[in-house]
């Protein structure tokens, strides 16, 4: 790819599998060079990363080849170079959060993912850029400026992890990790044409993870294929002390499942015939559909109503979550404090203003308000017992179809500035996704072909809790189709 | 739900935010544009299902209370704006007499 050194483009498991190996030429080192000779060279034009970590990969890579030469294993990531969304600590290494208010925050400890990872060998390459606090759908709202999609840069890369959506996608680096609170891993991925995945809520610890809206988010892994996504998930995966929340589910590994036996869901209320722009991605889930009719699968017609409610009990929970996780920068623990502030209270207000971007500002007010005196019972308590009444409907779902299969997103990416202005449109584009955090479900997006214009489209397959092995499997299926898959884009810069 | 810009400059004094005249004025009908949509909800009949069900967080159990070791205080410190090598500094906002 690009002239450069080809050996980043093999799938996951033979490019560690021949670090591994120490009589085969390939090291750690090579391929975490090739990276960031890939990174220095594009990134310019994509703006994917907001930091390198040239020297912490070269270490990390040294490490592994150090351990392959010793003969040890360095594990089934060696040598990986893996780019991490910048709301995941790394030790020494600012953390950002794509916003203002943290300043040069420096996290004193690892995030259990991003730890997991490394242990199994990946080689950290650098932080990726994001919405600020994970919120949004287009990393626009970056206090750090706009992500560009690989595959037009005149649009937006999907969100909030478009800055790992895009390095991946520009084949800058192989494996990310992103955080998913309502598709900010699947949207992107999408967008940019590449696999994502958010697993079963609790498979993965979310330690580490600066708080969004701690009852959705889940971190989880960004890749080139199903194959390369899974290998990054089962490093990941477990339970961890340090997050009450995780729970053992069996592993994500392959589990042989017969296609031909599967129960297909079509959810009525995932139609796309009444959204402009929806055309393209509607007829995707039908050709991909068709493909899996052909194996020997059944189509299951399910009506779920309160999907439809969805996004209003989402942007009601996420902000109310995320009104009290954010309340911590208040200008006395992390980063940024204003100048001269009168009293606490003064000084807790004006850093806030000053510190948080206009989109984190709107969800806290949100939030606050869903959350006050007066209005708490008609919006918080309503949302939390439509959200219960939503997870009941899938347990039902689930008991007539193994798996849901439907678009990521209504549309193909759009144009940078085009719904910067409007807040609601923005949130209404994660009207495919956000079911899934609200009822803890795994969730795959592939890439299922192209518009006319070229920009990628993504096929979501949905599976019930704990059941992430099914979901990859059956998407592995929908990769390998005629037109689907991964494409590297052209390189434009 | 009607959102005025009285309502949130109420909501930004209980969320610690100083919001400027102008921003008041931008997100006041961004916001009453919102709520429009999200009250949509209000006509949903979830019957007597219990808002406050745990699941799908569900806990298998808390970790037991073993001493191990801690973070370095200096690693916390120099985080904050201000500090005194021991505590973290803020405003007074006690009297001396208090």
């Amino acid at each position: 790819m690009f002239g450069f050194d080809d050996s980043l483009d093999l799938p996951v498991a033979e490019m560690a599998q021949r670090v591994r190996d120490k009589d085969n030429p390939l090291t750690a080192s090579k391929l975490v060079e090739t990276s960031l000779l890939r990174i220095e060279t594009l990134d310019a034009a994509y703006g994917a990363f907001l930091r390198r970590t040239g020297d912490l990969a070269r270490e990390q890579a040294a490490a592994v080849d150090a351990k392959a030469e010793a003969g040890e294993d360095p594990g089934p990531l060696a040598g990986v170079p893996l780019a991490v969304k910048d709301n995941l600590a790394v030790p020494g290494v600012p953390l950002t959060c794509g916003s203002k208010i943290l300043g040069e925050y420096i996290p004193p400890t690892w995030a259990t993912s991003v730890k997991r990872a490394v242990d199994a060998g990946a080689c950290i390459v650098g932080k990726t850029n994001l919405d600020e606090f994970a919120m949004g759908s287009s990393t626009e709202n970056s206090a750090f400026g706009p992500t560009r999609n690989p595959h037009g840069t005149a649009f937006v890369p999907g969100g909030s992890s478009g800055g790992s959506a895009a390095a991946v996608a520009s084949g800058m680096a192989p494996l990310a990790l992103g955080s998913d609170t309502g598709g900010s891993i699947r949207q992107p991925a999408a967008l940019c044409g590449i696999t994502g995945m958010k697993p079963t809520y609790g498979r993965v610890s979310r330690n580490g993870l600066v708080a969004f809206a701690s009852s959705l988010d889940q971190v989880g892994p960004m890749a080139r294929s199903c194959a390369d996504a899974r290998a990054l998930l089962e490093a990941i995966e477990g339970v961890d002390p340090l997050d009450a929340t995780t729970r053992g589910y069996d592993t994500a590994a392959q589990n042989g499942v017969d296609l031909g036996s599967l129960r297909i869901g079509r959810v009525t209320e995932f139609a796309l015939d009444d959204v402009p722009g929806g055309e393209p991605a509607q007829a995707a889930v039908e050709r991909v559909r068709s493909a899996l009719f052909e194996t020997g699968a059944t189509d299951a017609e399910l009506s779920l109503p309160l999907v439809q409610a969805s996004i209003p009990v989402y942007y009601l929970v996420a902000p109310a979550e995320a009104s009290s996780n954010l309340a911590r920068y208040d200008g006395v623990r992390y980063g940024h404090r204003a100048e001269g502030g009168a009293d606490l209270m003064d000084l807790y207000a004006r850093t806030r203003e000053e510190g948080f971007g206009e989109e984190v500002k709107r969800r806290i007010l949100i939030g606050t308000f869903a959350l006050s005196a007066g209005y708490a019972d008609a919006y918080y308590k309503k949302a939390m017992a439509t959200r219960a009444a939503l997870r009941a409907q899938f347990d039902s779902a689930f008991a007539e179809c193994d798996v849901i299969v439907s678009a990521t997103t209504p549309t193909c990416a759009f144009k940078i500035g085009e719904k910067a202005d409007d807040p609601l449109a923005m949130y209404l584009c994660d009207v495919l996704t956000v079911a899934a955090n609200l009822a803890g479900l795994p969730a795959v997006s592939v890439p299922c072909g192209k518009t006319a214009e070229g920009l990628p489209l993504g096929i979501q397959v949905w599976g019930p809790p704990g059941r992430d092995g099914l979901v990859f499997d059956v998407a592995e299926q929908l990769e390998a189709m005629d037109g689907c898959g991964y494409e590297a884009p052209e390189v434009t810069s | 739900m009607d959102i005025d810009e009285t309502l949130v400059r109420h909501v930004a004094k209980l969320a610690r935010l100083e919001l400027s005249d102008d921003e008041v004025t931008g997100i006041a009908p961004q916001l009453a544009e919102i709520f429009g949509h999200i009250d949509q909800i209000q006509q949903i009949d979830v019957g007597d299902m219990d808002p406050a069900t745990q699941d799908p967080i569900t806990l298998e159990g808390l970790r037991s209370d073993e001493p191990g070791e801690t973070l370095d205080p200096r690693s916390i410190l120099r985080n904050a704006p201000q500090h005194d090598g021991a505590f973290l500094v803020v405003p007074r906002f006690f009297d001396e007499e208090e």
